[in-house]
């Protein structure tokens, strides 16, 4: 049996979610929600043309993805949380014991790994549409791990056109998929898909900061992160708020870090208050007007 | 007057292992299980098929021969016992296995099922320690189709062997008197006085194994007549009422050991004077407490199937007329699953092709994570599947079997509950599973798994995609693991857990990369290079693809040598480097050359 869901319903059920924290204080300001609105979808871009490269970005969503899907007890009331995260793996270069320490024995993590494009595209449609599910992580389009051939061609004229028209329905049809669940998208998408349409919330690009992270042992402790705000809808762009922050993930617990001077860390960028339109052409405006 | 055929398979974990994998007949099989502090102990062992000059060797030498290792000994005494009997060549070729009781008790469940044929009730014993080896049927009235008992109960030995089981079965007039009769059954064939024991030629599975004679010879069923019970089994020992040891133990304390003295004591000092177990058990053997035979897995399952009455071109059938022929048959089948409160598990539909064509039918298997009993989650699986497969050109007839089934979780809806955010936690994990099966039903069963690390010091190795919901990984082998060199001395790793496999250890957080190749890449040549300083000290810059870094910070080295038992020893020092830009990498050399790779970005 099929359910037809309007519009306007998913505007309201959208609106009556209660925006959740992501865990970090920056990036809460940062957002344009003052949070992590379930039902939303969330891009982070990396360094890194193919792949995610050694940025930090996916290590950051996963713990966004750790805080969505805690569980939350002891309030009266309240119904226990979505505890599932969901990653999707075309390339199959995801290394699950890097995060199972900051999973505990509260949540669950699924690993599903499509082996084509429109297998992909389905599975993060399905996952997303899953009322059980807390978060779908996923890195679309990724290019790593395929042969050089593939790797390097690069469409021309109507075949990228046609392509990335292509990207942006699937894009949309996840978005509403979340709306309708109330589970969170966490992609990870290069630096270069700055120019390519969005129908995230916000667009997120991590950049690592060197030096100066506590150590412990004979390890790395915690990862320092600067977070700038590239895109979105129109109320994170056209927001006169803050477009750059830095938070620390402290590593052993996936959570955010203290930070070693104790003071806030929010910075506003010195630049023009509203950022520099973005490359993109007409199909990025009509595509952000939701 | 009921009568019951009891079945022992001797040395079942064993016989499991010899019938999966037939090679493992010519030499010796240890079944070990792990205790604390890392001792192994036999749990049961064999050799099926000795060469002959071994056996040749046990006969000369006059003693006996039999090596006679039980269980519960130390796999290194066992190791001991059979080099000082057969040289030590025999313990080099020895296979040792870890415990599995849940496969074994699968398996037995499995030749139950087959032993239907024989009787329709057929259970498994309720063994004390959880490991049963014997199976009872009830055998009332039905030994006329096999043309008398003593028949009856050859057939079943007979028919074991073939298919390469080796049983000892005995009917007698409770369960229990024929569990202590099959596991004597040479006393009690000598006490009935029947003609000299028959030498068995055991046909083997396989002709390549050949035709072997017993070399003692032996009388592999009995059948103890109406009655007699009590007094034919009275000389056998006391072990033969399944008693466990403490209670074994305060018999033989008053010097009584066969079942006949057992009998004998009155039954008020019976129940004073013994541990309730020896009562209970008496009272099964005489026939005054009845011990039910249960069938394992419940009853049949239901099937359903449709045949047409001349064959339909699948060529003019529109994919929703079949699905709804499959959503009919599917709701038949699921009535009297849902009277009884249970779910599918595993569905199978077989569309049939015409007679004429005379091919296999084209079977699609479904497998669900979670029981379920919704008609139109599993008529989606079927859609699903049924977009991926090649239909015959010709269809006539379709089937739909539920080839497993599994009680479903009942809860109870809240009239007012749920807002648009709230969910039941049980709401949501049937939700999910309901994911999973979709997934799985496109993707493929392997392509959806939930992650499991195992203690592997191998990075590539250091999880397993376990099936969502599944059964704990299997017990890994039970090498031990490389003294001192798998990790630095200062991280002792903790041995055996309470089962029989040691247990992962975890590693700790930010020291795996969670981006990884699935093989090493290699830095020499096109895809980078790597410049160190000191010889075996960190890299100092490093090169990938068109790229050059340089390292700021340096962790390591880490080194892991592990992996000998899997071919060439894995000797790696890994280090954990922090550019300048503050990406991190995890680099390695290799020991063996001093070649570097790159394993993993911390993305």
């Amino acid at each position: 049996m099929v359910s037809v869901t309007t519009g306007g319903e998913l505007l309201v059920r959208q609106r009556e979610r209660p925006v959740v924290s992501s865990g970090f204080r920056p990036l809460d300001a940062l957002l344009p929600a003052g949070g992590v609105r379930p039902g939303s979808l969330i891009e982070w871009l990396a360094e890194g043309d193919a792949g995610p490269g050694g940025g930090g970005a996916a290590s950051l969503a996963f713990a966004v993805a750790c805080r969505l899907a805690e569980a939350r007890g002891g309030e009266a009331g309240a119904q226990a949380r979505p505890r599932t995260i969901v990653v999707v793996d075309r390339t199959g270069w995801f290394h699950p014991p890097a995060v199972m320490p900051w999973l505990g024995d509260e949540r669950r993590l699924v690993v599903a790994r499509p082996s084509r494009d429109d297998d992909e595209i389905w599975t993060i449609d399905q996952a997303l549409r899953c009322t059980g599910v807390a978060a779908v992580l996923a890195w679309p389009r990724n290019r790593v791990g395929r042969s050089a051939a593939t790797r390097g061609s690069r469409l021309g004229g109507s075949a990228l056109k046609g392509a990335l028209q292509q990207w942006s329905t699937a894009m949309r049809r996840w978005q509403l998929a979340a709306a309708s669940s109330g589970a969170v998208g966490l992609f990870v998408r290069p630096l270069a898909a700055r120019s390519e349409p969005s129908w995230a919330e916000a667009r997120i690009a991590v950049a690592p900061l060197p030096g100066g992270s506590r150590q412990s042992g004979s390890t790395f402790a915690e990862r320092r992160l600067r977070l700038t705000l590239a895109g979105g809808s129109w109320a994170a762009v056209a927001a006169d708020g803050q477009h750059a922050a830095d938070v620390v993930l402290d590593l052993a617990r996936g959570c955010a870090g203290a930070t070693p001077w104790g003071a806030a860390t929010t910075r506003r960028l010195a630049g023009p208050a509203r950022p520099v339109a973005l490359a993109g052409g007409r199909s990025d405006v009509a595509c952000r007007a939701s | 007057m009921p009568r019951f055929l009891t079945i022992w398979l001797p040395r079942w974990p064993v016989q499991r292992r010899l019938l999966a994998r037939p090679e493992l007949r010519r030499v010796p099989v240890f079944v070990c299980r792990r205790e604390r502090r890392g001792a192994m102990t036999v749990v049961s062992w064999a050799w099926a098929e000795p060469p002959p000059d071994e056996r040749r060797k046990r006969v000369v030498s006059g003693r006996s021969g039999r090596v006679v290792i039980p269980a519960g000994m130390s796999l290194a005494e066992a190791m001991a016992v059979l080099a000082v009997a057969h040289g030590s060549r025999a313990c080099h070729v020895a296979e040792v296995d870890p415990d599995d009781p849940a496969a074994d008790r699968e398996s037995l469940e499995r030749l139950a099922r087959w032993c239907r044929r024989f009787s329709p009730t057929v259970g498994l014993e309720g063994a004390l320690d959880g490991a049963p080896e014997c199976l009872h049927l009830d055998v009332t009235g039905t030994a006329g189709f096999f043309g008398g008992e003593e028949a009856l109960v050859r057939t079943v030995v007979w028919t074991l062997a073939a298919r390469g089981v080796h049983a000892r079965a005995a009917i007698a007039d409770t369960p229990a008197a024929a569990w202590a009769a099959a596991h004597h059954t040479d006393a009690v064939a000598q006490l009935l006085h029947q003609t000299a024991p028959l030498v068995v030629r055991r046909a083997v599975e396989g002709a390549a194994h050949g035709v072997r004679l017993a070399s003692r010879r032996h009388r592999r069923w009995a059948v103890v007549p109406r009655g007699e019970a009590a007094t034919l089994l009275a000389d056998l020992p006391v072990a033969a009422l399944r008693i466990d040891a403490a209670t074994a133990a305060a018999v033989a304390e008053v010097g009584i050991d066969t079942i006949g003295g057992v009998l004998a004591i009155p039954a008020r000092s019976l129940a004073s004077r013994f541990p309730p177990l020896l009562c209970r058990r008496l009272a099964e053997f005489r026939g005054t407490m009845a011990e039910p035979v249960v069938p394992p897995g419940g009853e049949a399952l239901p099937q359903e199937s449709h045949a047409f009455d001349f064959p339909v071109r699948t060529a003019d059938l529109d994919e929703q007329q079949l699905l709804g022929l499959i959503e009919g048959l599917l709701g038949r089948c699921l009535a009297p699953l849902v009277a009884r409160g249970e779910g599918v598990l595993a569905l199978q539909l077989r569309l049939e092709q015409a007679a004429r064509m005379a091919a296999a039918p084209t079977v699609i298997d479904v497998g669900l994570f979670r029981p379920t009993a919704s008609q139109q989650h599993l008529v989606e699986l079927v859609r699903l599947r049924l977009t991926r497969q090649r239909l015959p050109a010709e269809i006539d007839g379709v089937a739909v079997e539920v080839i497993a089934a599994g009680a479903v979780s009942c809860r109870q809806r809240l009239l007012f509950g749920g807002g648009v955010g709230g969910l039941e936690s049980a709401d949501a994990d049937a939700e999910v599973a309901m994911l999973l099966d979709r997934l799985a039903g496109r993707l493929g069963r392997g392509a959806v798994c939930e992650p499991q690390a195992v203690g592997d010091a191998q990075p590539e190795h250091a999880w397993i995609a376990a099936p969502p919901n599944g059964r704990p990984p299997p017990a890994q082998s039970p090498r031990p693991a490389p003294r001192d060199g798998g990790r630095a001395p200062r991280e002792r790793v903790s041995r055996s857990g309470a089962r029989g496999y040691a247990m992962p250890r975890p590693v700790p957080a930010g020291r795996r990369p969670i981006w990884m190749p699935p093989r090493p890449v290699p830095l020499d040549g096109l895809e980078g290079e790597v410049m160190a300083v000191a010889p075996d000290g960190p890299p100092v810059r490093f090169r990938l693809g068109d790229v050059l870094h340089r390292v700021a910070q340096a962790h390591g080295p880490e080194r892991i040598e592990t992996a000998w038992w899997r071919g060439p020893t894995v000797r790696r020092d890994y280090y954990i480097v922090e550019t300048d830009s503050g990406e991190r990498f995890w680099l390695f050399r290799r020991l063996r050359d001093g070649g570097w790779f790159l394993h993993g970005m911390f993305a």
